[in-house]
């Protein structure tokens, strides 16, 4: 008989350990409360999660696994599959159609290996009913957006000065990594 | 500042980040806490490389976001306009500024210290949870923002220029060209 997925998610949150979520111990009832409202879906390797241009709605908080964000940026093969990011399990991914109505994906979503996601929906974020698992969640994605900003800051910083210094234009190819930066 | 101002500038911070139908009372109540400063035009409300020590509201006016180019001489890449969160890095960082704000008019900026928004953060009553959200919402809309407009240069003929780090940098620091 096939273990709950519910039960497996749990599990997998557990093994993210404490650094992994938001560096605040939650109780099993509170992980059980997200797992009811967001529940885990597994994704086979290879297939794709979300689409670059589509709609985006909901964010995916990566419990176990590994995904490749990758972009089309330009007219030659390696620019029309470009990855700029990989997400570890710990990371969320696509946060921003958590927090701005009518965007759309920056970035296609492939699994690179099976993996399994929590879908994480609007409702869930907007101030209401407080789930310390949902708090910690969300101090985890102002972290590690705080972290993406520091990172892509400096790296813009370096270009500009750069290009203030008479290097000519920026690197193509350092800006096209900062694409990744979210998703 | 009298508690109808307080909701007042609460409901236009709720609305610029997503929020126009939330209660503004809880925030309202984290704007009393906060430190009220007017800004003559020209006067900094902080400086990069300073320690980021204080998350503000903008409540009214402007302020200009400047960086040191190599020669060290303030260039100016963006403004920020009422009502407005600035340095909100602040309040989950703690590290130090990364570009100046100079008030580009009379301004009226609500200060609450790195430590207490660090506190309001983890609350998870309602304070807490629109403290998270403003700031959740300001710092995807910067970094969309940062994307979008990267990946627009990068896919069009010559590619992105020099001129165009300016705009970049503005867009990642939430302010406006």
């Amino acid at each position: 008989m096939s273990e709950d997925p519910v039960a497996i998610a749990r599990r997998q949150i557990a093994a993210l350990g404490p650094t992994g979520w938001g560096r605040r111990a939650l109780a099993d009832a509170d992980i059980d409360a997200l797992l009811r409202a967001a529940p885990p879906v597994e994704i086979a390797a290879g297939a794709v999660l979300a689409r670059e241009g589509e709609p985006a709605d909901r964010a995916f908080f990566l419990v176990a696994g590994r995904l490749r964000a990758s972009v089309a940026v330009g007219g030659d093969a390696a620019e029309r599959d470009r990855t700029v990011n990989e997400i570890a399990a710990g990371e969320v991914t696509g946060e921003s159609a958590l927090f701005m109505t009518g965007g759309r994906r920056t970035a296609t979503l492939t699994a690179l290996e099976p993996s399994t996601v929590l879908v994480l929906q609007r409702q869930l974020f907007q101030p209401g009913a407080p789930n310390p698992a949902l708090v910690a969640l969300e101090s985890h994605i102002l972290a590690g957006l705080a972290r993406r900003i520091e990172r892509t800051d400096a790296q813009i910083v370096d270009a500009w000065r750069a290009a203030a210094a008479g290097a000519g234009a920026p690197s193509r190819v350092g800006l096209l990594a900062l694409l990744g930066g979210s998703s | 500042m009298t508690s109808e101002e307080l909701s007042r500038h609460a409901e236009r911070l709720l609305a610029a980040h997503a929020l126009a139908d939330a209660d503004p009372a809880p925030l309202a109540g984290l704007l009393a806490r906060c430190t009220e400063r007017r800004l003559a035009t020209g006067h900094p409300l902080f400086l990069e490389g300073d320690p980021a020590a204080e998350l503000s509201f903008l409540l009214e006016g402007r302020v200009s976001v400047l960086k040191k180019d190599p020669a060290g001489d303030d260039r100016q890449i963006g403004a920020w306009f009422a009502p407005a969160m600035v340095g909100g890095l602040a309040a989950v960082e703690g590290a130090r500024r990364s570009a100046s704000c100079i008030a580009g008019a009379p301004s009226v900026v609500a200060s609450l210290s790195a430590a207490d928004a660090r506190e309001v953060l983890a609350d998870p009553g309602p304070a807490g949870a629109e403290l998270r959200f403003i700031l959740l919402s300001a710092f995807t809309e910067a970094l969309a923002n940062t994307t979008s407009h990267l990946r627009d240069l990068l896919s069009q003929s010559p590619g992105p220029q020099a001129s165009d780090l300016d705009r970049l940098l503005a867009l990642l620091h939430g302010a406006k060209r």
